[in-house]
């Protein structure tokens, strides 16, 4: 087990190696010159050399990519242009609102997914089984950013219970917080709620079919009793590693439900960064979020190993 | 996975040894080949569904000049912002163009920037996905390794981080999009192409003198299609739904050239006046993301060895 953990860890080094290529790479092939950009087209062309000389742009492309990554590592991602802030700090400073509705979005998922479906396994081809699968497969195949224009139309416009847009910081009015993070979350735990139920339905439908599972009816134990003491725990196992995998790739979801809530998190940093060409803090948003997809991954990789003792990878 | 076998009689990737249904092959199982995919397919009552929403809104796209009541960039500045009415199905936007007009207008845009973005995402993918798994060795490496290191991105951070850099165009989109998709394609090929490998069949061709490009494109790929196909559609699905964050976030594809991701965003700042411009949008996006899960689906159970004889 303890040597799996070290493998992986091993290999997350490489990775990590490449996403910061990649970033780079992304970042330096922008059309125009970062001096440029920042100095305004208008620029005099000597004071765009100096800032290229500060900035180190005049020096070979490896020879950048050695110092911009010897920074990262020590975590210097660079300044904000605009406001001259540390990226770094920017960013952390919008992760928790970014944390705040990722976890209320699975945790709101799962109270949800869970009960319906094991209701739905329990049910199998009842009408409850029938509405669940076709809300399960709606869910699955609407975009988020739709449900989120929805739910502001019939929970903001129409009857007008949530705010529509809004943050307000959860230390200083925990209620209002939650106002206005409702129909965000709201949006999240939708689209992650199908998912998971579709998931834990046809995984529950898989254990039943088992041998294990036919010698618990054959020692005469009930449906219900089957279905909830001894299927759902093995069931429980790949559910956890998909709720995890989600959470990653929430990283990526959030961009747009942030944006159109006006929810100060990373994603809406990304996009106002993007806007004001703000090229420092994008790289350093994106090489952050990239690292954490890679870590929650990892994360979930190795407690699918602790958790199944059949799975010991070599 | 499914194995239509060329070049072998035996020929099967799930280990089980019983899917095989090519009605050409002596050794079929007879339950099998009771129910072919493509009748299994056809029976699917949700996958058919699926199958005709699909060719639907694939037919709007293609005959749009026609079937649109309105030319999509025509402005009719008097009839800003209506609701549904009869000259306006869907109503107008802030423009006074007409939203039904665009939406049909939107699925060719759509559609196109999907099917060019997974074609040439799985053109690309499977490429590299069979060279890596046929060849082996310090190339594969590379090639994984690379893969990895795209796949360690969320999608449509990717995708972003791409427009920020391209500039927002449709042809970017198509871009950016396309390299997203490029690792789940190269992954599936790699896996299946190393449990093909040192299958007889393989083996029986190359013995019998088949070139390496001969064994990769005519022995080996075809056995692996199954997987691909049903990608195929869920990658569709996927480059439609990217496709429209992007341009919702004004990243992807630019005014006056329709586009449902563009017009859910322009069409939420009139909510209260006429929501039925933004809804309309998303309900486009919805259905095509709809039809082509259906049909994946579908071709997911008709494909599936061990469905196999079931009706």
């Amino acid at each position: 087990m303890s040597g799996y953990i070290l493998r992986r860890v091993l290999h997350l080094g490489p990775v990590l190696l490449f996403i910061s290529v990649i970033v780079l790479f992304v970042f330096r092939i922008i059309p125009g010159d970062a001096a440029v950009i920042r100095l305004g087209d208008n620029a005099d062309p000597e004071a765009v050399t100096a800032l290229r000389r500060t900035l180190g742009l005049d020096k070979p492309l490896p020879l950048q990519y050695l110092d911009w990554l010897g920074n990262a590592v020590r975590g210097d991602l660079g300044q904000s242009y605009i406001n001259k802030q540390s990226v770094l700090s920017l960013v952390l400073e919008k992760l928790p609102a970014t944390l705040e509705l990722a976890l209320l979005g699975v945790a709101l998922a799962l109270a949800i997914s869970l009960p319906i479906g094991i209701l739905t396994a329990l049910h199998r081809g009842t009408w409850i089984d029938q509405l669940a699968r076709v809300l399960a497969l709606v869910g699955f195949c609407m975009p988020r950013y739709w449900l989120a224009v929805l739910l502001i139309l019939l929970l903001a416009v129409r009857v007008p219970w949530f705010p529509a847009a809004g943050f307000a910081d959860l230390t200083e009015d925990p209620l209002l917080n939650l106002r206005h993070a409702a129909l965000p979350v709201l949006s999240v735990a939708f689209t992650l709620a199908a998912v998971q139920m579709r998931f834990l339905r046809s995984s529950l439908l898989d254990v039943i079919g088992q041998d294990y599972v036919r010698t618990a009816y054959a020692k005469g134990l009930r449906h219900r009793a089957v279905v909830l003491r001894h299927a759902l725990k093995n069931t429980l196992i790949p559910f956890i590693t998909v709720v995890g995998l989600e959470l990653g790739n929430l990283l990526g979801g959030l961009v747009v439900v942030e944006q159109i809530f006006s929810w100060p998190g990373v994603g809406w940093l990304m996009i106002q960064s993007i806007t004001h060409r703000d090229y420092a803090v994008v790289q350093g948003a994106v090489l952050l979020t990239a690292t954490g997809f890679v870590l929650i991954n990892l994360v979930v990789d190795v407690a699918y190993a602790y958790l199944d003792p059949r799975i010991r990878y070599t | 996975m499914t194995v239509s076998s060329r070049g072998s009689p035996v020929a099967s990737s799930s280990g089980t040894g019983s899917a095989i249904d090519d009605p050409r092959l002596p050794m079929r199982d007879a339950r099998a080949a009771r129910v072919p995919p493509l009748a299994r397919l056809w029976r699917d009552r949700a996958a058919l569904a699926g199958l005709v929403l699909f060719l639907g809104i694939l037919a709007l796209a293609l005959f749009a000049e026609w079937v649109a009541p309105f030319d999509p960039a025509a402005v009719h500045v008097r009839d800003r912002l209506q609701l549904p009415s009869t000259t306006y199905l869907l109503g107008t936007d802030e423009l006074g163009r007409d939203v039904l007009s665009r939406i049909i207008f939107g699925a060719r845009v759509s559609l196109a920037v999907g099917l060019i973005a997974v074609g040439v995402a799985a053109t690309i993918g499977i490429v590299l996905g069979l060279s890596g798994g046929y060849y082996g060795g310090l190339a594969d490496s590379l090639i994984m390794r690379g893969l990895d290191g795209l796949l360690a991105f969320p999608a449509v951070i990717l995708a972003l981080a791409i427009m920020t850099v391209l500039g927002p165009s449709l042809v970017n989109a198509t871009i950016a999009i396309g390299i997203v998709s490029i690792p789940t394609f190269a992954r599936i090929t790699r896996g299946s192409i190393l449990s093909l490998r040192e299958k007889e069949f393989v083996e029986a061709a190359r013995v019998s003198g088949a070139t390496d490009r001969y064994l990769m494109a005519r022995v080996l790929l075809p056995n692996c299609l199954s997987p691909l196909l049903v990608q195929a559609s869920v990658g569709f699905a996927n480059a439609i739904l990217t496709e429209a964050a992007l341009s919702f976030l004004g990243l992807g594809i630019q005014p006056p050239t329709p586009s449902w991701g563009a017009m859910l965003d322009s069409g939420r700042k009139y909510l209260d006046q006429t929501p039925w411009y933004s809804f309309s949008a998303g309900a486009a996006i919805f259905l095509v993301v709809l039809s082509l899960n259906l049909l994946g689906d579908g071709l997911r159970d008709a494909l599936d060895p061990r469905l196999q004889g079931r009706t």
